[in-house]
Formats: structure tokens, sequence, C-alpha cells
């Protein structure tokens, strides 16, 4: 007896679950999605199981609670024979696992009961900013669970015909979990800007008095005199009860007709929250959502592509295909060929008697034609070597022209260089030339009565020394004619022309390239190049034209040279001559110095003198009469140490000269020190000015003083107000010219010192220069003036009497 | 001799003190101005006997100084001293008047020379002067009818034209003479004649 012990107390434990007398009975299993939990979905379903149970004889019926995987799970094993579950999951399984509905729910809510259901989006009623679904955009929002079908799928179709994707456009998507009071608090307390739920959630909310609906603002609401509850959603049908693929059809009718009888207000009813159950509704609705969403059944839609297909087969696909066409082709081949033999079969047969025929013929022209064959050969054959000589030609062509452009851009690299010096340029244009023409040297020869002169040289080897004066008979140069045409020697050793002078001299110079250089339209000398060295290369133009060049060039450098040191000197001695024919003026100036020592020394000492003849003089004062009359003595001779510099008077020459030619020359010879510091000069000529009566030197003279001193007085002026103006003027009292500059101005109280000898406000200027300025001017019966100008900086004007006796004394 | 003053104007320090040295070694007084303002503030006519003046000086010039003097009818000597020999510079000074135009580097012996000869012109001037002011100061003693008749008398009228000229008697004119004769402390006629000619009062004509 005891053995039976743990049977009874299994069956015991049975008790809650199987009816006591149904042990007989074949168990059927009943699979019901648990969403509440397990102990909730027993409670509410049992009884119907019971009632099956009951109705229908010979079978058991239980409830196993099943999540939606372990529903899945359940199904795919085939341990269950009937299913009760949410229309979502229903439609997966359908479709999956081939479940068919035999009866829908009638959901009762309340005091109806309703055989389809939908979902409500909201928002607090005080939430302006939201009236649309489409205004959830970038809003927080709550569901109850991503699989759940009316808790979060309803609402995320119609979200996602809003255009909005609701795991993409949302700022925040949450999951509240079950229940879905939750997400009615948390939108009604502002934690979260919407929400949906399942329909009636709301009302029966409201009816316990947890919430008022006034709270809330229901979007995209829907209205449906079938259905009068709060929806924003489209209405799909109630939980389905389905019967499975291996699910007997017998039992199934007896299932539906037993569900459909069910009572109003049975038991089962009741317990299950219904009305009992109705046929089986349309779940396409369903079925398009899954679609839509690309979930449940459909989640692979989306991924379904060709491409996919193609991947995924692509091994069958082509050998599928590779046979085709190999089959394709036999058969074509085969049909070809079997065509062509027949027909080649009969051609033949004329083929071989005309082809007797022909090489009979063929034997007969195969002898000419040999001969034409040798012949045409030979021809191509010469003719390609033409070609093969031509485009060495031009390839070796191609390269000198590439190699001169090298040339002359490093050329223009070298004279244009901002910091080689002439020197340094004209050897690296030698250079260059070594490079271009192919020359053992390069030298610049200076021609000097008969001899040449090495004056710059570059090469390998020592041919010449520089500085060293050669014959000029001795050098090829000789044979050069003065127009501009180049010599040009190959070989002087066969050539006949220069063959003695190669014997004879000891250099042995056999290729040559020379130009003459041209200074101011006169010959200066030579350019050339020359080498040991055989060449074989015909001079092309190109290289005459680079000798050209850099011959022009060097004659163009040393012409500038040449002028510039002109104007220098002219400068120098214009200041020179200045100096002297400004003596006078400036001896009577220092007379003046000199003189007042010279007076106060006499004083003292006379005054001591006379003192000391009358016998009673005071010493002490004699004294100190006498050391000042030493130190006036010392003051004279610093005076005379400053005059030593002066020379000799010279007698100052006067002709008519144009005042504005002489302001031009003048400004062309200050335009170096006016380009080195920047500065701007502008003329304002009055171009019907007389001629005057002048010493043009010593005009040159105060003029350049007066521009140096309005540059140097703008050393501390920013660069771009650097102007000097130059004006000339004419009126009846005579000409008038005028120096504006931007400088510091006069100094206070200094507007007569200024032209005092021996004032200066530059630190190297020795003060002699206005002074000297304003005597020659005076000289000139004018007057020399200072004024301050008002924009800042000074004016100096002289004026110039017409026609008014001259001091020339 | 000791109580003459000669005024030195040159911006030179050094020439300013050798020449007071050199002045004051005849045992003459010497006052220094550095420049022609500085004098005309200080200037006393009274004082001065000779003035002594560099030609080239800044702010007003030696020449324009002497102007400015002349302008001021100050007629003391004015020696100029100059380092340029500049005819017409000498020309302009001696037409303003100067005393004279001496030319640096000088002897002293010259410059001393001219200035005794300026002190001794100026001594005689203002004796000159004074005398002018007593024979200035007995014209003035005259009445109007003295003066009157005093001027007829000097030109040579005879007492009985003189009484026809002004329609009294004789015995008035005479009278008259007797006074105006006693007036001007004249003992002759010729004498009368001497001070009225060398006085600087023009006489009432007759």
């Amino acid at each position: 007896m005891l053995r039976f012990i743990p049977i009874l107390l299994l069956l015991l434990a049975l008790l809650p679950f199987q009816s006591l007398s149904a042990t007989d009975d074949k168990l059927i299993k009943i699979g019901v999605l648990a969403h509440r939990g397990h102990e909730e979905t027993i409670k509410r379903w049992s009884l119907t199981a019971d009632y099956l149970s009951e109705a229908i004889d010979g079978y058991q019926f239980i409830i196993k609670a099943k999540s939606l995987p372990s529903m899945k799970e359940a199904v795919e094993n085939n341990l269950l024979e009937f299913i009760l579950t949410n229309p979502g999951n229903y439609v997966d399984i359908e479709a999956n696992y081939g479940a068919t509905r035999i009866a829908t729910l009638k959901v009762k809510q309340r005091d109806n009961a309703y055989t389809s259901f939908s979902a409500v989006i909201f928002t607090r009623y005080d939430r302006h900013d939201i009236n649309t679904l489409k205004d959830l955009r970038d809003r927080s929002f709550m569901a109850v669970n991503k699989k759940a079908f009316g808790g979060f799928q309803m609402a995320w179709l119609e979200l996602k015909q809003a255009n909005i994707d609701p795991f993409e456009d949302l700022s925040d998507l949450q999951f509240s979990g079950f229940p879905q009071d939750n997400i009615v608090y948390a939108v009604e307390s502002g934690k979260i800007d919407a929400g949906t739920v399942r329909s009636d959630t709301l009302e029966r909310m409201a009816s316990e008095g947890a919430i008022s609906i006034k709270d809330f603002k229901i979007l995209n609401e829907q209205h449906n005199d079938a259905f009068p509850l709060l929806h924003s959603t489209r209405l799909y049908p109630e939980w389905p009860f389905a019967k499975l693929k291996k699910t007997d059809d017998q039992l199934a009718q007896q299932v539906a007709v037993a569900l459909l009888t069910m009572p109003v207000n049975s038991e089962a009813a009741v317990k299950s929250r219904s009305e009992g159950w109705t046929i089986p509704l349309d779940y396409t609705p369903v079925h398009d959502v899954f679609k839509t969403l690309k979930i449940g059944p459909y989640a692979q839609l989306d991924n379904i592509t060709f491409e996919k297909v193609i991947e995924q087969y692509s091994h069958y696909i082509l050998l599928v295909i590779v046979t085709l066409i190999i089959l394709g082709l036999v058969i074509v081949y085969i049909s070809r060929t079997n065509h062509n033999l027949t027909l080649t079969q009969t051609n033949l047969r004329t083929e071989i008697e005309s082809r007797r025929h022909a090489q009979s013929e063929l034997a007969k022209h195969r002898d000419t034609l040999e001969q034409n064959v040798i012949k045409r050969t030979q021809e191509l054959a010469d003719l390609n070597n033409e070609l093969q000589a031509d485009i060495i030609a031009r390839k070796s062509a191609e390269a000198s022209l590439k190699k001169s452009s090298h040339t002359l851009q490093t050329m223009h690299e070298i004279t244009s260089s901002r910091q080689m010096s002439f020197e340094a340029k004209v050897d690296a244009l030698l250079r260059t030339g070594c490079n271009c023409f192919n020359m053992e040297y390069g030298t610049l020869l200076q021609l000097k009565e008969k001899r040449i002169n090495v004056v710059r040289y570059v090469g390998e080897q020592d041919i010449f020394k520089r500085n060293k004066w050669i014959e000029h008979d001795q050098l090829f140069a000789k044979y050069m004619m003065l127009d501009s045409e180049p010599l040009i020697i190959q070989n002087a050793n066969t050539d006949a022309r220069y063959n003695q002078l190669y014997q004879h001299t000891s250099l042995k110079i056999s290729s040559y390239l020379g130009f003459p250089v041209i200074v101011a339209g006169a010959l200066f000398g030579y350019l050339e190049y020359g080498s040991k060295k055989i060449t074989n290369r015909p001079r092309s133009l190109i290289d005459i034209d680079v000798l050209q060049l850099i011959s022009q060039w060097i004659g163009g450098e040393i012409q500038r040279q040449q002028s510039q040191d002109n104007a220098q000197k002219h400068q120098a001695d214009l200041a020179h001559v200045a100096r002297l024919g400004t003596m006078g003026e400036m001896a009577s100036g220092l007379a003046h110095e000199l003189n007042q020592p010279l007076t106060a020394i006499v004083n003292y000492t006379r005054g001591c003198v006379r003192r000391l003849s009358t016998k009673n003089a005071d010493m002490p004062a004699i004294v100190d009469a006498m050391e000042h009359s030493c130190s006036e003595a010392e003051r004279a001779a610093e005076i005379i140490r400053r005059m030593r510099e002066l020379v000799n008077k010279e007698v100052p020459r006067r002709e008519f000269n144009d005042i504005n030619n002489i302001i031009e020359v003048v400004i062309q010879l200050v335009k170096p020190k006016i380009k080195k510091n920047h500065v701007t000069i502008k003329r304002e000529l009055n171009t019907n000015v007389p001629e005057i009566n002048v010493d043009r030197i010593q005009i040159e003279q105060v003029l350049i003083n007066l521009l140096n001193n309005a540059i140097d007085a703008m050393k501390k002026t920013p660069v771009l107000e650097r102007e000097v103006i130059v004006q000339s003027r004419y009126d009846q009292s005579g000409i008038q010219v005028k120096v504006f500059d931007r400088g510091n101005g006069l100094p206070n109280n200094m507007k007569s010192d200024v032209f005092e000898p021996f004032f200066s406000t530059k630190n190297e200027g020795m003060g002699m220069g206005l002074s000297i300025s304003r005597s020659i001017i005076e000289a000139h019966a004018g007057s020399l003036n200072a004024e301050q100008r008002e924009l800042g900086g000074s004016i100096f004007s002289f004026t110039l009497p017409l026609g008014s006796e001259t001091n020339d004394d | 001799m000791t109580n003459h003053n000669v005024y030195v104007v040159d911006d030179d320090q050094a020439v300013r003190d050798s020449l007071r040295w050199l002045i004051e070694s005849v045992g003459l007084h010497v006052k220094t101005f550095s420049n022609g303002q500085e004098l005309l503030e200080n200037f006393n006519e009274e004082e001065i006997s000779c003035l002594v003046l560099d030609v080239r000086m800044p702010g007003i010039s030696g020449l324009d100084l002497q102007q400015r003097l002349k302008n001021m009818n100050a007629k003391i000597p004015v020696i100029i001293v100059t380092g340029h020999a500049d005819v017409p510079m000498a020309i302009q000074a001696m037409k303003a008047g100067a005393f004279d135009f001496i030319e640096k580097p000088y002897s002293d012996q010259l410059l001393l020379e001219r200035i005794q000869c300026a002190i001794e012109q100026d001594d005689c001037f203002k004796q000159q002067q004074a005398v002018n002011n007593e024979i200035n100061e007995r014209i003035d003693s005259l009445t109007p009818r003295e003066r009157e008749v005093m001027g007829l008398v000097v030109g040579g009228h005879s007492n009985k034209s003189i009484a026809k000229e002004l329609g009294v008697s004789i015995k008035t004119v005479e009278v008259h003479r007797g006074n105006l004769m006693t007036k001007m402390k004249a003992s002759s006629l010729s004498e009368l004649v001497r001070l009225v000619m060398s006085s600087t009062r023009t006489t009432a004509k007759a």
C-alpha cells in the first residue's frame, strides 16, 4: 500500500487541474498566452477548459499558460492542440505553423461586449503642442511592451503612417511592462509626453476613479458607432481560439460549437471576462499590420531581396545557368556541324577540282611573286631605316628642346635673382652655357686696344687664367664679325679657315662658340665657349638664341652698371663742384663765426695790455681775462678745423636754364635714394616757366639738398605717407620752387636756426646744407624759406627773381 | 670822462665781456646787453653816452635797433660793429645816422678812439642841447608882443618901422625892445640875432 502513496499524492496534486472522472479521457491542452502572469491566466481560463471538458465527451481540456516564446516553442513541438492568444501571436503562428481560428472572443468591457479592440494614443489635455500624431516627433513615448499587439504594435502602425518611426524619430521610447495603468499615470504626471494603451484602459481607470478622462487628449481619435470606446487606431479582432495543424478537425468542430454556444452568463464566460464567443473573425488587418511593420511572420520580408536570393542560391543558379549554356552550345554546335558537314561534303568535291587547277596556277605565279616580295621587303627595310633615323632625330630634337627650355628657365632664374652680384650672375650664365652647349669652358672677354682681358672665366680646365691679357690675334674671336652672327666652329683642326690658328696656339680648342658683347652700341668684348673635344652635334638655332640672349643680357647689364656709375660720379662731382662753388657764400658765414672769437681775443689782450701799462693792474682780473682770451682762441681753432674742407672759390657760371629741366635732372639723381626710402615723388610743374639765368650746378645743389632733407625728414613717417611734392611756379616777381615733405616738420622756434651754419637735426649732418643753400639762393638775389606744413611736415621754398641783377661777388 | 657810460649790445657773450674789459681799461663805464629788446627796456638817454652795436643778432637786428632808437628821437651816437664787410649794410647804417661803422676784427685803438669821439660829440651835443634849452626858456618867457617885436628886430627893422608896422608909438617899441633884450640876456643886437638863430623854437613871424 505504501508503494501507492506517491502516486496518490501525485493525483492529489493534479486534482485542482483535472476532473477526477476524466482520468481516462484524452488530454487536450489549450495554450493560453499569459500576458498577465501564469496564475491569472489559469484563474481566468480554467473554467472555460472545464466547460469544454464537460461539453465534449471523451476529452479532458486543460489550460497551459504560455509566454510568447514558450508558446512558439510548444506549438513547434506539437505539445498543444489548441491555442488561445492575442491576434498578433495568432497571426504569427497561423503563418508559421498553420493554425486555424475557430472562434473569436467577445470581450466584456464593463457593460458591453466587443469582438474587436483597438489602441488609444493620448497625451495630457494641456499639451497644446501635441495635437496630431505628427507632433509626436522628438517627444517621449511610452508603451507596454515592444511585442504587445494592442499595447504597442497597433500604435506603431499609426505612427508609421504618420511618417514617424518610433525607434528613430522619438526622443525617447519606453516600455513600461504590465499593467498598462503605469503608462496612463506617466502621461498624467507629465513624465512622458504621450503613450498608448489598449482601448478601454482609460475608461476602466476612470470608472475606478483613478483618473479623469478630461485630463487627457486623444490623438488621431477614431469614431465608430459599433465601437464607442476611445480609440486612435483602426479596429482589430479580439483574441481567437484556434486549432493547430495536427489537431483533429472533428474535435475542433466540437470545440467551436461548444464555444459558440457558451452561455453569456455562464460561469466560464464571466470568469474569462467575456460574453462567450462568436464566429471567427477576419484577421487580415492583423496580417496587414505585421506586413507593414515587417514584424512577426513578416520580419524577414524586408530582408528577402533579389541579391539575398542570388547570394543564397548562387551555386545552384550558377550551376543551372552554366549547364543550360553548355547544353545550348552543344546543341547549336552539333546542329551547325551537322549542317556544315553535309554542305562541306558537296563543296569539297568541287573544291578539290578547282584546287588542283589553282595549284598549277599558283606554281606558275609563285616565282614572280617571290621576286616581288624580295623587292618589296627591301623597300620596306629601307623605309624603316629612314623612319628610325627620323625618330632618332626627332627624339634628339625633342631632348634638345627640353634642354633649352630648362636652360632658358635657369637663365631667367639667374638674371632675376636679387641676391646674386653681377659677377656671380655672369659666372652662373657661363656655367649654364657650358652645360647647354656641351662645352668645357665659358668666358667673358673684354677687348681693350687689340688685347683681350679675361673678365670672367668658368671651366674645368685651366685654359685661361683670369685677368690675364691675351693677344687678340691668338683667339678665334678675331674672326668674329661685328654683326649679330655667332662664330661657330665644329672642328678647328679640319676646318681650313681656322686650321692655322689651331695649329699655331697651344690651347688646341677644337669646338668653339662665340658672340660679340655690345655695350652702348660699341664692341665691349666677346662671350665665348670652347672645348678641346670635337662636338658632333650641329649647333641648333636654339643654341644660337641662348648664346645671343646671354651676350645681350651681359651687354645690357654692363651698360646699366656703367650708366649707374656715371650717375653716381656725376652726383659726387656735383657735390664737389657745389662745395667749391659755394665757398664764397660759406666763407662769409664762417667769417662771422670766426670774427666773434677773434674780436674777443683782441679785446681781452688789448684790455690787458692797457691795464698792465698803467702799472696799477688788478692781477687776478688780468689772469681771468687772459683765460677768457685763451678759450676764445680755442673756439676759433675749432671753427677753422671745420673750415678745413673748404678749398678755394670758384667763379660761378651763369646761363639761361629751364628750372623744370633742373628739377627733372635732380629727381633722376636722387632717384636711388627715393627708391631706397620708398618715397613717392610728385611733380607739380608749371610748364610755362621762362628760362632763368642761374648757375645750374649751384641750383641743382640746392635742390638736391632740399630733396635729400625732405627724404631724410620722413625716415619715421609711415611708408605709405612718404611723399615729396616738387612744385614750380611763376609770376611777375619770379620763379618759385617748393619742396613739400611729410616729415617731422620744423623744430619749434628753430625756423631761422635751420639756415645757420652747423645747425643740424641729423646725426650725420654737417649742418652746412641749408646754410650753403641759402647763400646760393641769396647770391642769385632770391630767398630761401622754410614753413611748417599744416598737414604735418615742412615746405622749403626758394625764389629766383627774373631778370634781376645778380650778386656775383 | 669817468661819468660816461658806454652801452654794448652783442649776442655773443665772449665779445660782450671782452668789450667791457677793453672799454673799462680806459676808465669808461660799460653796460652790456645781450639783445636789442633788453636795451630798449633799460634805455636811459641821460645816462648813455655811446652805443656799440653788433649788426647780426637774433631778434631785433643792429640796424633795426638803430632805427627804433631814431624813431624814439634818442640822439645818441651809435657805433655799428659788424663781421661782414657789407657795403649796402654800411650805407644803410650811415644813412640812419650811425656815428661810425667798424668792421670786425678791429683794432682796439680805432674802436676806443671812435668811442671817445662819440662821447665827445655826445657831450658837445648835450651841451648844445643845454644851451638851446636855455635860449628856448628865455624865448618862452617873452610875451607875445615882445616876441613879435623881437622877430622884427632880428629881421633888421628900425624902431620906427616896427612902430609903424605894429601901429604903436616908437616909445612903446623901445620899452618892448628893452624888456626883451633883458629877458634874452642879450647885450647887443648881434648877440640877440645869434641866440635866435641857434634856437630851435620858431619865433613868431614878423
